[in-house]
């Protein structure tokens, strides 16, 4: 339907479509090509060109006959018969069911750009022979790709990688979040699709939804602590050392980089073994084992809040070298003149840092603010080395200090709960995709992207 | 008089503050250094922080030992999965990143906003479903399948890149194509050279990687015999901490290095980057 | 050969309707070994024209020729164009010979032609000093000059150079300008410069183009623009301080040709009406703007001369001159004079002001068009003097675009375009026009004449090789296919220059992404697909399309709505499909 945009009193019309302009300059060879890829370039004489377009067709035909269209049934069904160990027959794997599917949808997206892109071809060589020019051979074509279309080739293989091992996955497990995939639940079972049935068993106050309430409260919490907590202990560190009366500035930072440069992984265990029952903390506590009446749990079972706490610091430990960096790279930038002529105005130190200093740093910050915040929110491998594996009264597979994404990794991966797994990632995209995008777009950096570049 | 003494507590409450923080943050590295050297295995031994013999002990069985935790051959893995992904990685990294940079194309905004949306996934999403993808490829303890899955998702942050290359002036790219190159003429003799900072910094990058990663290894390396560092180490039990601070430091010290090399090579980068004619 | 030809070259960014037109109907023929100045304000269209002419942007519309070889799709580098940037582009990783010998490089030439070149570049530019250097140990001067050698190494067929001083200081700027004029001179080639600086522009050109918009102004030598700018715009942008421009009204009292300003207490002289071209009676008063150069200003005149008293406000010495500022009637802002340096002047000082009236320039108040040069077209009425015999007529009436447009053939107005006047009839049809010579006015290249029809005094001015001497008698010749009739109460044309009148159609444009789509609503079976546009001609609210067929050459004839969007050379495709649209 045309859509009409009033541009003051002049109503202008736009098509949404723009298929019947195409029609009405295009050509039977065009149209041909839009039957079958290939044959319009093949009667302009681009026999090369023409002969890989219908090779890519035949092969994408011969695919879909030969498996494609099972693969799109199984998609549907997820399988229909079991494996049956008695008579020794194989049954469908509801999962291998599901990838092909997948795979079998991208392969129908893929050869669907394709063919557009060879219909769009075709109608550019059309309309290039009418204003008298010949068409493209292979030998300029290949030209152009080097040339023009240099963007085709560098990024196709990137973009084939990304699209197996990132795309298709993620678009996977999506799916899987409306199935029933998951503890009893496995191949040989067949699994079956059960709509928005796993988002209620999230929601629901009893058993694994009241995990989940409390777990995402927590989550919450935890990444505004945690934020804030390395933001501003970062950027007070970075100012100290900035501090003009400081020497050996340089050998200040070295040391929280060791810190960062370490794999987080052992710092995290060291940590654990630092505060387990037979560690050095407790040995000083109960004077070299002495009194085993002041052992302090800091990480058992019962030791909530100590755990929650241990766990922030620990994570300040860790991510405070990467703020300080970030701060004292922002500070460099500001302009000492500012500062200058806040001295002559006659402004006090501690008024210089709350006028010119903290919103300058503030304002500059606000982007990686939010991805720190969405990290923080999904830091898996905190909780993990510290509690790892440690289930809680009252929570579904979880321990009071977990994090959604360790919910998630006891669900999935130690308890095969696929199906709930992938449902709660779900929600963590949805809440974290909501944040960043929101601020994001009203991000300067986004919206003047054009104008640096 | 007054204004002096404010001075000098001033100086001297910073200093201290300031050494109170690197003592922390060095500490638990000490720690460990010193756990290494300890003569018997495990934590109960120990006097406090204190190991209470000292040896290189743990360095030795960690070598030879190699029954149970055969820690020679995960250096090795870890070592051939991190130089190949690196090379993959920073190839289809800079690729993509240039041609996003420089070339104005059709689909251009929503390549830049489909992998902002992707991005957004948390990782774990994928972990299942790739463990079943290398199933089906028969990929599972092959070092292969971890070096194509960092490769392939190697360009989803291609944005570091890409705001490097932003910084270089169209009008260069422009003259070269006046003076005759054709764009791979251009990419190999005019952006690699100009790129070679972010080129170190990304090869760096995706080199370490691999070491400290443990979640990809957990789930597709089974056998003992194909671990990397990180899972290798993880699996030692407490009865092993010695062990495992030796392997830990020993791993830790180039990566160490690297990075330092690494944020002096940036500096450096940023600052002859600053291409104005 | 060096020859550099644009033909009708437009620049639209965007499509359909969101388009922006960046260069507009561009057409110059620049000639070998010239050095052509494309000057204008800042997104006037001339650095995207120069990059077009790169091969940096796209054509959208329009030819281009470099050296007579059709050149709009072929890439950049085999143009064989060299281009000087404003920021110099040079390869920072790269030392100085590196740089020159990139181009080299690319075109695979032997070490040995490399090398040579590269002396010879470098001798020329006097950087072989620092052959060895990297650009960011060079200064800014040492740079541009190792973008010049880049661009000399290629041998190029035309240089081009986007501003490429606006980056160096003042005096450096001077020195640089010396050296590519000397430049031009040792090489020979075709330079063509773009900048916004007026004076580059007027000591360094052999012809200067003004841009403004996207649309070309005036194209001619630098003196020519000087004396004989031919519109407000081109006449305050060139000349430093700026000309004053002075509003006013000219009337015809008794015989008597006057200015007279505006303002509160105006001043008025009494002028010679042949500086003004040719007006009729029906043309006072007339709302003119009057363009006179501070350096035109006389402060302090005798009591004959003084047109108006003022009062200095600022005074501004730069040594060899004197820059006074004080308000005249007539402007509102401040109007400038400038007087030796020798001279002193305080501020609050009383001024007695008068100008050198043989120097003052008057444009029309509303088209601000100069109205001392030779008119583009001439409209004669046909009461007093009978141009055309009947033969004639008939042709002409011929060619009337609509058949209902007859009734006005009698009171219609003959349009005669001056570029087409000739001094011998060459064809049968040619009207003739007997003319009195008045005076003529001497351009660089070209003399102007005024005259006036002989037994009437409707004025007429022509460009002439000759100087013609006022009296002279002389009978001008028109070919008939270049008259046209015109409507004396709209002003529009009534006849076109090619027979149409039922072969125009009504028609309905859209633009859309592919292009622009032509709707009407009889038979086009068996139109071609593809058209390209030829001609526009505004007519009122409707514009006239001449179309001419892609292959076949068809000439078809359209009448659409008037629409911005629209420049000669688009393509334009037929609809199969008519639909009723809504306007």
């Amino acid at each position: 339907m045309p859509r009409f945009i009033n541009k003051g009193s002049e109503k202008v019309k736009e098509d949404c479509t723009s298929f019947a302009d195409f029609l009405s300059i295009s050509n039977w060879k065009v149209r041909l090509s839009f039957l079958f890829m290939g044959l319009g370039q093949l009667f302009f004489r681009q026999w090369v060109k023409g002969i890989v377009y219908v090779l890519i067709e035949a092969f994408f035909l011969w695919f879909m006959i030969a498996c494609g269209g099972r693969f799109l049934v199984g998609l549907i069904t997820l399988g229909t018969t079991v494996a049956d160990p008695w008579t020794n027959t194989g049954g469908d794997n509801s999962v291998i069911f599901l990838l092909m599917g997948v795979f079998t949808v991208f392969v129908i997206l893929i050869f669907l750009a394709l063919y557009i892109d060879n219909v769009k071809d075709c109608q550019r060589t059309y309309l290039s022979t009418i204003k008298g020019r010949k068409p493209n051979t292979f030998k300029e074509d290949l030209a152009n790709l080097a040339g023009r279309d240099f963007p085709k080739l560098a990024l196709f293989v990137p973009l084939l990688g990304v699209l197996i091992f990132s795309v298709i996955p993620i678009v996977m497990m999506i799916l899987i979040a409306f199935t029933n995939y998951g503890g009893t639940i496995v191949p040989p079972a067949l699994v079956d699709w059960n709509g928005f049935g796993n988002f209620k068993t999230i929601f629901t106050a009893k058993g694994v939804g009241a995990s989940f309430g409390k777990i995402l409260g927590w989550n919450f919490l935890w990444a505004f602590l945690s934020t804030f907590l390395n933001y501003f202990l970062g950027l007070g560190l970075a100012l100290l050392i900035n501090k003009k009366c400081v020497k050996f500035k340089s050998l200040f930072r070295v040391f929280p980089v060791l810190a960062y440069a370490i794999p987080g992984f052992i710092t995290m265990i060291a940590f654990r073994f630092m505060l387990s029952l037979g560690g050095p903390i407790n040995y000083y506590l109960t004077g070299g084992f002495q009194n085993n009446k002041a052992i302090v749990d800091f990480l058992g079972r019962d030791s909530k809040w100590s755990a929650r706490l241990i766990g922030l610091a620990v994570n300040a430990w860790l991510s405070v070298p990467t703020t300080m960096l970030l701060a004292t790279g922002i500070l460099s930038n500001i302009n000492g003149d500012l500062y200058e002529a806040a001295d002559i105005d006659g402004a006090s130190k501690p008024k210089q840092f709350f006028d010119i200093t903290l919103p300058y740093v503030l304002f500059a910050t606000t982007p990686t603010l939010i991805s720190q915040f969405i990290g923080n929110f999904n830091n898996f491998g905190i909780f993990y080395f510290l509690r790892g594996g440690l289930y809680s009264d009252g929570y579904f597979l979880a321990s009071d200090s977990d994090l959604l994404i360790n919910w998630l990794y006891n669900l999935s991966i130690n308890n095969n709960y696929y199906s709930i797994g992938a449902a709660i990632s779900l929600m963590i995209f949805l809440i974290t995709s909501t944040i960043s995008l929101i601020v994001y777009v009203r991000s300067p950096s986004y919206r003047k992207e054009d104008t640096y570049r | 008089m007054n204004h002096k003494v404010k001075k000098v507590l001033n100086v001297t409450l910073t200093y201290c503050i300031l050494i109170l923080v690197s003592a922390i943050f060095v500490f638990p590295c000490l720690w460990l250094i010193l756990a290494s050297f300890s003569k018997t295995g495990s934590i109960y031994s120990f006097n406090g922080f204190f190991p209470s013999e000292y040896s290189f002990d743990s360095f030795v069985t960690l070598f030879t030992d190699t029954n149970m935790y055969n820690y020679p051959k995960w250096l090795l893995n870890t070592f051939v999965i991190a130089l190949f992904s690196c090379l993959f990685s920073t190839i289809l990294l800079i690729l993509t990143a240039y041609t996003i940079s420089r070339f104005e194309f059709k689909a251009r905004r929503h390549l830049m906003k489909g992998a902002l949306v992707l991005g957004m996934f948390p990782s774990f999403m994928s972990m299942t479903i790739l463990y079943i993808l290398m199933t089906q490829f028969k990929m599972i303890n092959n070092l292969w399948g971890l070096i194509l899955i960092y490769s392939c998702t190697a360009p989803m942050g291609y944005l570091v890149q890409k705001g490097f290359f932003d910084t270089i002036p169209i009008s260069i790219y422009e003259a070269a194509s006046i003076d005759g190159a054709s764009n791979l003429r251009i990419f190999r003799t005019i952006t690699l050279p100009l790129a070679k900072p972010m080129i170190v910094y990304t090869a760096l990058t995706s080199f370490t990687w691999p070491w400290s990663d443990f979640v990809l290894p957990t789930l597709l390396l089974k056998d003992k015999d194909c671990y990397t560092v990180a899972v290798g180490l993880m699996s030692l039990g407490e009865t092993e901490f010695s062990r495992f601070a030796a392997g830990s430091v020993f791993v830790a010290v180039p990566i160490v290095v690297l990075y330092f090399l690494l944020i002096r090579n940036m500096v450096s980068g940023m600052t002859s980057g600053a291409v104005k004619g | 050969m060096a020859r550099v030809r644009l033909e009708n070259v437009c620049k639209v960014y965007g499509s359909g309707s969101r388009s922006v037109k960046a260069v507009t109907d561009f057409s110059l023929d620049i000639r070998d070994k010239e050095f052509i100045v494309f000057v204008g304000p800042s997104g006037c269209g001339k650095s995207t024209t120069l990059r077009m002419i790169a091969g940096l942007e796209s054509i959208t519309s329009g030819n281009l020729f470099i050296g007579d070889r059709y050149c709009n799709d072929l890439e950049p580098k085999d143009r064989n164009i060299a281009m000087v940037f404003q920021n110099y582009a040079l390869y920072p990783h790269l030392s100085v010979y590196e740089n020159l010998a990139y181009p080299l490089r690319c075109h695979h030439m032997s070490k040995e032609d490399i090398e040579s070149r590269v002396k010879e570049a470098s001798d020329i530019l006097g950087i072989r000093d620092y052959l060895g250097r990297k650009p960011k140990e060079l200064s800014g001067g040492q740079r541009q000059r190792v973008a010049l050698g880049r661009a000399i190494v290629r041998h190029p067929d035309a240089f081009l150079l986007d501003e490429p001083l606006s980056n160096l200081d003042a005096k450096l700027r001077v020195q640089m300008r010396a050296e590519i004029s000397r430049l031009h001179q040792k090489l020979g080639t075709t330079f063509i410069y773009v900048t916004h600086d007026q004076t580059e522009a007027m000591t360094m050109g052999d012809r200067i183009v003004v841009m403004k918009d996207g649309v070309i102004q005036q194209v001619d030598s630098p003196s020519n623009l000087y004396d004989h700018p031919c519109n407000v715009f081109v006449a305050t942008f060139l000349g430093s301080p700026q000309m004053n421009i002075l509003e006013g009204k000219i009337t015809k009292e008794e015989g008597k040709t006057r200015f007279v300003s505006l303002g509160e207490k105006p001043f008025s002289f009494a002028m010679n009406p042949l500086q003004l071209g040719h007006l009729g009676e029906e043309d006072f008063p007339l709302d003119v703007k009057l363009g006179i150069r501070p350096s035109d200003v006389l402060l302090g005149c005798e009591e004959e001369e003084t047109l108006f008293r003022s009062t200095v406000e600022l005074v501004e010495r730069l040594g060899d001159q004197t820059l006074v500022y004080f308000y005249a009637p007539g402007r509102k802002d401040y109007s400038i004079a400038s007087t030796s340096g020798e001279k002193r002047y305080s501020v609050g000082e009383k001024i007695q002001v008068g100008i050198k009236k043989e120097k003052a320039h008057f444009f029309n108040g509303k088209t601000d068009v100069s109205l001392s040069d030779v008119k583009p077209v001439t409209y004669l009425s046909k009461e007093k003097v009978h141009y055309l015999d009947g033969k004639q007529k008939g042709k002409l009436a011929d060619r009337l675009i609509d058949a209902s447009l007859a009734p006005l053939v009698p009171s219609a107005l003959i349009q005669i375009p001056s570029s087409a006047i000739r001094f011998e009839k060459t064809d049968e049809d040619d009207v003739a026009i007997q003319v009195v010579c008045d005076c003529s006015k001497d351009y660089s290249d070209r003399i102007a004449v005024y005259a006036h029809v002989k037994d009437s005094n409707k004025g007429i001015s022509f460009s002439s090789e000759k100087d013609r001497k006022p009296g002279e008698e002389i009978t001008l010749y028109v070919p008939l296919s270049q008259v046209d009739l015109v409507d004396p109460k709209t002003m529009e044309k009534i006849t076109d220059t090619e027979k149409l009148s039922s072969k125009c159609h009504p028609g309905v444009l859209s633009f859309r992404k592919q292009g622009c789509f032509l709707e009407a609503k009889d038979e086009i079976e068996n139109h071609e697909k593809a058209y390209t546009l030829v001609r526009l001609n505004p007519l009122g609210k409707k514009d006239l399309l001449v179309l001419k067929g892609v292959k076949t050459g068809e000439v078809l004839y359209y009448s659409v709505d008037s629409s911005d969007l629209l420049y000669v050379s688009m393509n334009v495709f037929f609809r199969k499909r008519c639909k009723t649209v809504r306007k």
